[in-house]
C-alpha cells in the first residue's frame, strides 16, 4: 500500500551525475527535480484515496512516485515560465502530461516484456498483466480531470485548444508505437534511418517534447503564440533524447539506468543502431542477424544478444547513433534560439537551453 | 523558483552545429519521401548524420501536412457546436497558421446570394480560402445563408519597420461550377493606437483569380511595412470582389 506522503516533494532526488562530456549539468538536474516535485505535489489531488485500493489505487501511485526525470512536465512548466507566466498556470497540464506518460510506461513495459522500470520490477512483473493493463488505463483516465479543470481556470477557448493538443499527442504516440511494434511483429529488417525518424517523431517526440512545449507556450500567452514554432525544436530534442536513451540501453550503467542493459536487443527493438547494423553488416553476417530477429524473445540466448552487441561495435553502429544524437541536439540548439526568441531571459529559459546538451550527455 | 547561475561551459555548443543546422532550416519541400539516407558508400558517419537532420525536417513537414488535413476533417465536426454555445470563441478556432505551402484558411460561402450578383446560374457552390491550421466550418444550411465565417490570416513572426513578410493562402473551389474572374482587394491595416498602413502596401500574387470547379489556387500575400510604422498589432480585411462573403482578416505585428 502506498503512503500518500510519498507524493509530496520527495527526498528521493535524482542523484547528480558526474560531469557529462558537455560540462557540468548539476543545475539542470536540480531544476528537473524542482519541476518534478512541483508536479508531484499537485498530482496527489488527482489520485483517489478510496476503494478499490489493493488492486487499483494503491498500484496507480507506483510509477508516478518512482525516481524519474519528469521531463514532460518540466518542458511544459519551463516553457510557460520562459514566456513570463506563473508556472502555476500550467500545473494541471503538467499533471495531465505526467499521468498520461506513466500510463504509457505501464503498457510499454508489458508490450516490451520488460522486467525492470526505474530500478524496480515492472508493474506486470509485480502484479500480473491483467491488473497492470487496468492500472495503465486508470492512469490515462485520471489524466482527464486536471485537463477538464483547465476550462474554469484558463477559459473554455484555451482549454479546448489544450484538449486538442492532448488528443493529437496521444493519437500520434499510439500510431508510432504501432509502427515500432509492427516492425518487430513482422520481423521488418529492411528499414532506413528515415523510417526510424518518422516512427520516433510519432511515438516519442510529439508527447515527450513537442506538445509539452506547445502547451506551456499556449498557457503562458493565452493562446496567442503560434505553437507550431516549437515543432522543430521539440522534434530534434525528442529524437536526440530517444537515440540517447537507446544508446544507454547498450552502454549504460544498469544501476543508474534503471532498466536491463541490452534489453532492446533482447526485444529486437529497431533502434537507430540496429537499423544501421542491418544496413552495414557483412553479407555473410546478415542472414544470422535476420534469423536472430525472427526468433521469439524466449528462444534468444545471452550469447546471441552479446554477439549482436559486438557487431554493433564492429560496424560503428554505436558511434553512428552517438553522432546522430549530437547532430540532432545541435539542430535543437539552433531551433531553440528561434522558438524561444521572444522568451524572457530567466531561469526557465536557461534551463531549457541547457537541457539540450544535458539530454545527450546524460548517463541515466 | 530561484534563478540559476549560468554554468561554466567546457564545450562550445556552436561547435556541434555545422552545415546540418543550416540544411535543416531550409525548405525541403522537394525532397521525395522515398529518398533514403545514403549510408552505402558514405565515407563518414558525419555526412550521414548531416543528411539525417535534413531528412528529419522533411519528415516533420510531411507528417504535419498529413495531420493538419486529417485534423480539419475532425475539427469541422465541432464547429457548429462551438458556434452555438460560445459564439465569442469562434475566432479562437481559427488558429495555428503556418508559413508554408500547407497554410489554408476556410471560408465557406453560400453562393445562393452571390448567384444573384451575376455569377453564372449556380444554385449553390463553395469557394474557400483555406489555411492548413484552420478548422473547416460546416456548410451553412438553407436557413443560414447570411451567416459569415471570417477567417484569420496572421503573419506568424513580427515584422520590423521597413521590412516585409509573406504568407500563403489557398483559394479553393469545391463547387460544381467554375467561378468568374475575381480579385482580392484589401482595406489597409490599422493598429490599436490608430496607426495605419495603406492598402497599397499589401500585394496579392496572382492578382486576378479564376477557379475551375474542384480546383484550388495558391495566393501569396506580401506585406511591406513602412519604415516609419509605429509598433503594434495591425489588422485589416481581405475581400474578394464579386463575392461579398469571401473575406479574411489579416493580422500583422510590427516590432
Amino acid at each position: 500500500m502506498f503512503e500518500r506522503s510519498s507524493l509530496s516533494p520527495s527526498t528521493d532526488t535524482v542523484v547528480p551525475s558526474a560531469a557529462s562530456p558537455f560540462g557540468d549539468f548539476g543545475h539542470v538536474e536540480a531544476a528537473l527535480e524542482r519541476y518534478r516535485a512541483f508536479t508531484a505535489a499537485a498530482m496527489v489531488r488527482y489520485l483517489p484515496d478510496k476503494e478499490p485500493r489493493r488492486h487499483l489505487y494503491d498500484l496507480v501511485a507506483d510509477y508516478p512516485t518512482r525516481p524519474g526525470k519528469a521531463l514532460r512536465p518540466a518542458l511544459c512548466l519551463a516553457t510557460c515560465g520562459a514566456f513570463g507566466a506563473d508556472i502555476a498556470n500550467a500545473e494541471r497540464m503538467a499533471v495531465t502530461l505526467e499521468l498520461i506518460h506513466n500510463g504509457f510506461l505501464v503498457h510499454d513495459d508489458i508490450e516490451d516484456e520488460s522486467d525492470h522500470r526505474r530500478g524496480r520490477p515492472t508493474m506486470h512483473r509485480l502484479h500480473g498483466i491483467p491488473l497492470a493493463v487496468n492500472v495503465g488505463d486508470a492512469l490515462h483516465v485520471l489524466s482527464l480531470r486536471p485537463l477538464m479543470e483547465c476550462r474554469d481556470i484558463l477559459g473554455p477557448g484555451l482549454a479546448w485548444r489544450l484538449f486538442c493538443e492532448i488528443e493529437h499527442m496521444i493519437r500520434e504516440s499510439v500510431e508510432g508505437q504501432a509502427m515500432e511494434i509492427g516492425w518487430i511483429h513482422d520481423n521488418q529488417t529492411d528499414l532506413a534511418p528515415d523510417d526510424y525518424l518518422r516512427m520516433t517523431l510519432k511515438k516519442t517526440c510529439w508527447y515527450t517534447c513537442i506538445h509539452p512545449c506547445r502547451i506551456g507556450a499556449l498557457i503562458a500567452t493565452g493562446g496567442h503564440l503560434p505553437p507550431a514554432r516549437f515543432d522543430r525544436f521539440g522534434y530534434y530534442l525528442g529524437a536526440a533524447f530517444q537515440i540517447q536513451d537507446d544508446l544507454l540501453n547498450l552502454v549504460g550503467d544498469e544501476g543508474k539506468y534503471g532498466k536491463e542493459i541490452l534489453g532492446d536487443i533482447w526485444e529486437g527493438k529497431r533502434t537507430m543502431m540496429l537499423i544501421h547494423l542491418l544496413l552495414e553488416c557483412d553479407p555473410d553476417e546478415r542472414p544470422w542477424l535476420v534469423r536472430f530477429l525472427a526468433r521469439p524473445r524466449t528462444t534468444r540466448t545471452g550469447g546471441d544478444v552479446h554477439q549482436v552487441r559486438e557487431m554493433m561495435d564492429a560496424h560503428g553502429s554505436v558511434e553512428f547513433g552517438r553522432t546522430c544524437s549530437r547532430y540532432l541536439a545541435g539542430a535543437a540548439l539552433a531551433e531553440f534560439e528561434i522558438a524561444y526568441s521572444t522568451a524572457e531571459d530567466n531561469a526557465d529559459s536557461r534551463f531549457l537551453r541547457d537541457l539540450i546538451l544535458y539530454m545527450i550527455g546524460r548517463d541515466l | 523558483m530561484a534563478a540559476n547561475p549560468s554554468p561554466p561551459r567546457s564545450v562550445d555548443p556552436s561547435a556541434l552545429i555545422g552545415d546540418a543546422v543550416s540544411a535543416a532550416q531550409r525548405t525541403l519541400r522537394n525532397l521525395g519521401s522515398q529518398v533514403r539516407l545514403p549510408l552505402d558508400g558514405v565515407s563518414s558517419a558525419t555526412e550521414s548524420a548531416t543528411n539525417l537532420v535534413q531528412r528529419a525536417a522533411t519528415i516533420l513537414e510531411e507528417e504535419l501536412a498529413a495531420g493538419i488535413v486529417a485534423a480539419q476533417r475532425v475539427e469541422g465536426q465541432f464547429i457548429d457546436v462551438k458556434a452555438l454555445h460560445e459564439p465569442s470563441d469562434n475566432g479562437e478556432l481559427l488558429v495555428r497558421f503556418r508559413r508554408d505551402a500547407h497554410d489554408v484558411i476556410d471560408i465557406l460561402v453560400d453562393l445562393a446570394a452571390s448567384a444573384a450578383d451575376g455569377l453564372s446560374g449556380a444554385a449553390r457552390r463553395a469557394i474557400r480560402i483555406t489555411a492548413s491550421d484552420e478548422p473547416r466550418p460546416s456548410r451553412p444550411t438553407a436557413g443560414s445563408a447570411n451567416r459569415d465565417v471570417i477567417a484569420s490570416l496572421t503573419v506568424p513572426e513580427p515584422v520590423n519597420p521597413g521590412g516585409s513578410a509573406a504568407v500563403s493562402m489557398s483559394v479553393e473551389n469545391d463547387g460544381e461550377l467554375p467561378t468568374e474572374d475575381f480579385a482580392l482587394v484589401f482595406s489597409g491595416l490599422v493598429s490599436g493606437t490608430g496607426a495605419q498602413i495603406a492598402s497599397d502596401r499589401i500585394e496579392f500574387t496572382p492578382k486576378l483569380l479564376n477557379l475551375p470547379a474542384h480546383d484550388r489556387i495558391r495566393v501569396e500575400v506580401q506585406v511591406h511595412v513602412p519604415a516609419d510604422s509605429p509598433p503594434g498589432v495591425y489588422s485589416g480585411v481581405v475581400q474578394a470582389t464579386k463575392l461579398d462573403h469571401v473575406r479574411a482578416v489579416l493580422v500583422v505585428t510590427v516590432n
